[in-house]
């Protein structure tokens, strides 16, 4: 979330230390049960915490016709189970200020309970349960979803929050990675407990699934807990549906020209921008040197853009760049936002900061101060027993090794200056660059259409994409 | 208010229930602290856990310091402090810590500006050589001042943009303050972040950031001994100031519920942002009524929750009892299921509010909140950022560090009957302003 601009390089030399922060993804132990379900322990004493995740294959690429069913079956396995009713549930869990919350994004779903070793016998069954023999009661089906639906209108008050879906609907036009985490209105509003059931029995399924365990807690008690809990899980057998969603390759539109969905939202006091195009999958052998190339354009404080657009100009608080890179492919992408009058001239300059890539290029001085902050600020990203959890979910969910994890400093270290203006050019997209922007029409309009073939769309429409 | 646009919860800092077993969980004694010649307090945690270390500095000054004209300025300055000192120039504060592996950021509130650096321990020098120097001489550039102006202007039009409760929360807080500086929002207004001048700057910094008006807490893989050397080297030789005067504005006692509406087109439900007059965190009551916002608003199993979200009127509820120096607001938010439901709604939260003054709470119930409380400590015990943030919010907002270790036997102390009484004591309807936002006035 920060931006920045070229170092001098005089002034680093004599300043710049050498930095020693590093860090290895801790020991943790992997195994599979008889049924495929794959098991991550990684016991931590540091507090007295466990950390439970189950991370499934049930995401909103896997939602079908049914934009936001993903969102909505994570969300009602916690509406109670066979041996806990909703009530039961919430009470017991708070009781103990444990959490219990499941949800999902577009490549997976995960349920997460967090709570005091202490309480391992009172939560441990709960979690169980919700994700075994959930009873998805038909009343509280519905009021979830309501509830749901009345979110999504909300979601529309902000455009932050909904740009990612227009860039992706721009992007992926026709593929699942097109697909709205927490779906459409009218998709949303025609689920019931019955859609729901259907979607949990065709992807909540072991053989796929990962049982994440980080925190303070007996490994040997542990593996007898997770066996007795869900050595007898099945699942239903493999459909064609759920094979289907497993590996979808998320191919971007060809684009042949620059194009611009222009979003409008009347009452906007300024514009929110992405600009972009295709990125790189997670599991690409460059990924890991374009995050440090992302740093230098937009990931840092001082970073190129972020330099160029709030620091040298004051035309917004903050810019930035990101790859979104995913199992299935990725994208990659400028933002910012600025008041309504400026609309052209950030643009322009975030354009023509961007372009430096290709007309100037990366300086030596600049990608030895990215490496040495991706580098030092690499180990608190793993402090908390949830962190780990995450990055553990990151092996399963893209194929990874503990070494192929732990190659990222070495990566990160080892990359030269040709090779970053090498990658950089080879992986950001140059021209046909694809733009959202979220503001209000008639007055941006005509700025819009510099830029590319414009398409325009309401922001209260029930859709993402034309 | 923060420098970076970065979403981060300030953490309520109300925490603990029984911790007082818990072993190697950090203790009181494990800080160590030391006061330097001109007054600037220290805090230091050896934390190994991972070879990286922070620097937070808490400085007794928010926009409760500000009056008419200079809304805003905590903050405006917050920013400033990153434009350039004597030794390192604009733009290089940031690069040189971003060199040596550091990041930064800062925040400001009604009572606090804080500034927070991230950094691998080896970098700890470069980063007192750092902070001392923007502290010590400041240079307050006027083509940096500008551009600031126009970054800070961005960061309250997307605030108001997409935060419906920025946009009401400031209309209640005026509507609630008159008199006490509470009533503007730590943004300022934007005619001020316009007006304002670079002296008005530079009297604020002559003012405010002198050494004995802050705290400093170092937490990581660093030793005490070093930590001590560096301060006495870089901070020591900074004068101490007189001390700024003390804000003696009393807010006047509310007689009646106040309500504010606020209109605007592209909200589709409306939101209720609904505040009782509440004293403030040095308060005897203060413990008490932490658990009491506890008790109404933290989980699915809570009373507003049930009532108003279960229920199907509203899609969202929560409350909010955070640290202030005055006395402030309990906050209750509501996001409505739908056009037309606010005064239901509002009658509903009112009626579990007095359910719970003629009822009072049960057993279990404190004993849920003490359990809430206790999760959240070792949350923040987790990381070297969770622990110096509560360490200096106690140092600050309780005036001592310790009492994050005592709070544990502050919140066993609370009984039913006392969370009953401050329920009845402060959430009066004539302590209330009651905050609506829609598209349309109903």
């Amino acid at each position: 979330m920060k931006p920045l601009r070229l170092l001098a390089a005089a002034a680093l030399t004599a300043v710049s230390g050498m930095v020693s922060a590093a860090f290895e993804l801790p020991a943790h132990e992997r195994y599979q049960l008889d049924n495929g379900l794959t098991v991550y322990l990684m016991p931590q004493k540091e507090v007295p915490l466990v950390h439970v995740r189950l991370e499934l294959a049930a995401g909103a690429i896997a939602d079908g016709k049914e934009h936001g069913i993903a969102a909505l079956t994570a969300d009602s396995l916690l509406l109670g189970s066979k041996q806990y009713s909703k009530g039961e549930l919430e009470a017991a869990v708070d009781l103990r200020g444990a959490t219990l919350r499941a949800n999902a994004d577009l490549e997976s779903a995960h349920v997460v309970a967090e709570y005091l070793d202490k309480d391992n016998a009172a939560i441990w069954p709960i979690f169980v349960d919700a994700v075994r023999n959930p009873a998805f009661p038909a009343d509280e089906v519905s009021k979830l979803r309501d509830r749901r639906l009345q979110e999504l209108t909300l979601a529309k008050q902000s455009p932050r929050q909904v740009i990612d879906n227009y860039f992706r609907g721009l992007m992926y036009t026709g593929s699942v990675y097109a697909n709205p985490v927490t779906g459409l209105e009218s998709t949303v509003k025609a689920m019931d407990r019955t859609a729901v059931e259907r979607f949990y029995r065709q992807h909540y399924q072991p053989h796929s699934a990962a049982l994440i365990v980080v925190g303070d807690y007996d490994s040997k008690v542990m593996k007898k807990q997770i066996q007795q809990a869900f050595g007898s899980w099945r699942g239903e057998r493999k459909t064609a549906a759920s094979e289907s969603a497993a590996v979808p390759v998320a191919v971007p539109v060809t684009v042949s020209e620059a194009r611009v969905l222009l979003v409008d939202k009347p009452d906007a006091i300024e514009t929110t921008f992405y600009i972009g195009g295709a990125g790189v999958a997670r599991k690409h052998p460059d990924y890991n040197a374009l995050t440090v190339i992302n740093t230098i354009l937009g990931g840092r404080f001082t970073s190129w853009l972020n330099d160029e657009l709030r620091v040298n100009s004051g035309l917004t608080y903050g810019a930035r760049s990101q790859f979104n890179a995913m199992r299935g492919g990725g994208l990659f992408n400028i933002t910012t936002f600025t008041a309504k009058a400026n609309t052209e001239k950030a643009i322009d300059l975030a354009l023509s900061t961007y372009q430096r890539i290709w007309t100037q290029g990366i300086d030596e001085a600049t990608l030895s101060s990215a490496k040495a902050y991706v580098k030092g600020l690499y180990p608190p990203k793993f402090e908390t027993a949830a962190d780990l959890a995450d990055a553990l979910a990151m092996l399963h969910q893209y194929g990874m090794s503990k070494a192929e994890f732990d190659q990222y400093l070495a990566d990160v270290e080892a990359l030269t200056l040709d090779r970053a203006n090498a990658l950089a050019r080879q992986h950001l997209p140059k021209d046909k660059l694809q733009f959202v922007l979220i503001g209000n029409a008639a007055e941006i309009g005509a700025v819009a259409a510099k830029y590319g073939k414009v398409s325009q769309i309401d922001i209260q429409q029930d859709r993402f994409q034309l | 208010m923060e420098r970076r646009p970065i979403r981060r919860l300030l953490t309520a800092l109300g925490l603990l229930g029984l911790c007082a077993s818990a072993q190697a969980v950090t203790t009181a004694k494990d800080v160590q602290t030391f006061t330097l010649d001109n007054g600037m307090k220290f805090l230091v945690l050896e934390d190994h856990s991972i070879p990286n270390a922070n620097f937070y500095l808490f400085w007794k000054v928010g926009s409760r310091n500000e009056y008419p004209g200079i809304t805003g300025l905590s903050h405006f300055f917050e920013h400033m402090m990153f434009n350039g000192a004597k030794k390192y120039g604009p733009k290089q504060f940031d690069r040189v810590m971003e060199a040596n592996g550091g990041a930064n950021n800062a925040y400001t509130t009604n009572d606090v500006t804080v500034y927070t650096d991230w950094f691998p321990a080896s970098a700890l020098e470069t980063i007192f050589d750092l902070e001392a120097d923007r502290i010590a001489d400041l240079n307050l550039d006027d083509k940096m001042v500008e551009s600031e102006r126009g970054v800070v202007a961005s960061e309250r039009t997307t605030g108001l943009e997409n935060s419906p409760w920025r946009t009401l929360g400031e209309e209640v807080d005026g509507m609630a303050f008159r008199a006490h500086p509470y009533s503007w929002p730590v943004i300022g207004h934007e005619s001020d972040i316009q007006g304002w001048k670079k002296s008005d700057l530079q009297a604020y910094f002559d003012t405010y950031y002198a050494p004995n008006n802050a705290v400093a807490i170092v937490v990581g893989a660093v030793k005490v001994a070093e930590v001590k050397r560096l301060a006495k080297q870089y901070f020591e030789p900074i004068p101490a100031a007189e001390p700024p005067r003390a804000i003696h504005t009393v807010e006047p006692e509310q007689k009646g519920e106040r309500r504010v509406f606020v209109e605007k087109a592209s909200i589709r439900a409306p939101h209720l942002l609904i505040g009782y007059k509440t004293p403030a965190s040095n308060h005897p009551d203060y413990y008490a009524l932490d658990m009491l916002t506890t008790i109404l608003a933290e989980g699915n199993s809570s009373r507003l929750y049930k009532a108003l979200v279960d229920s199907g009127l509203a899609t969202m509820a929560g409350a909010g009892y955070e640290e202030h120096f005055d006395p402030y607001l309990m906050q209750f938010y509501v996001v409505a299921a739908g056009e037309g439901k606010t005064a239901q709604i509002e009658s509903v939260l009112y009626g579990e509010i007095d359910k719970l003054i003629k009822d009072g709470v049960s057993k279990e119930e404190v004993q849920k909140a003490r359990s809430q409380k206790l999760m959240r400590f070792y949350k923040q015990l987790e990381t070297i950022n969770g622990k110096a943030n509560t360490l200096g919010t106690y140092e600050v907002f309780f005036g001592d560090f310790k009492k994050m270790f005592e709070a544990p036997k502050a919140y066993e102390a609370v009984t039913a009957a006392d969370i009953q009484r401050v329920a009845a004591e402060y959430l009066k309807k004539s302590r209330r302003t009651v905050g609506i936002l829609a598209a349309k006035e109903e």
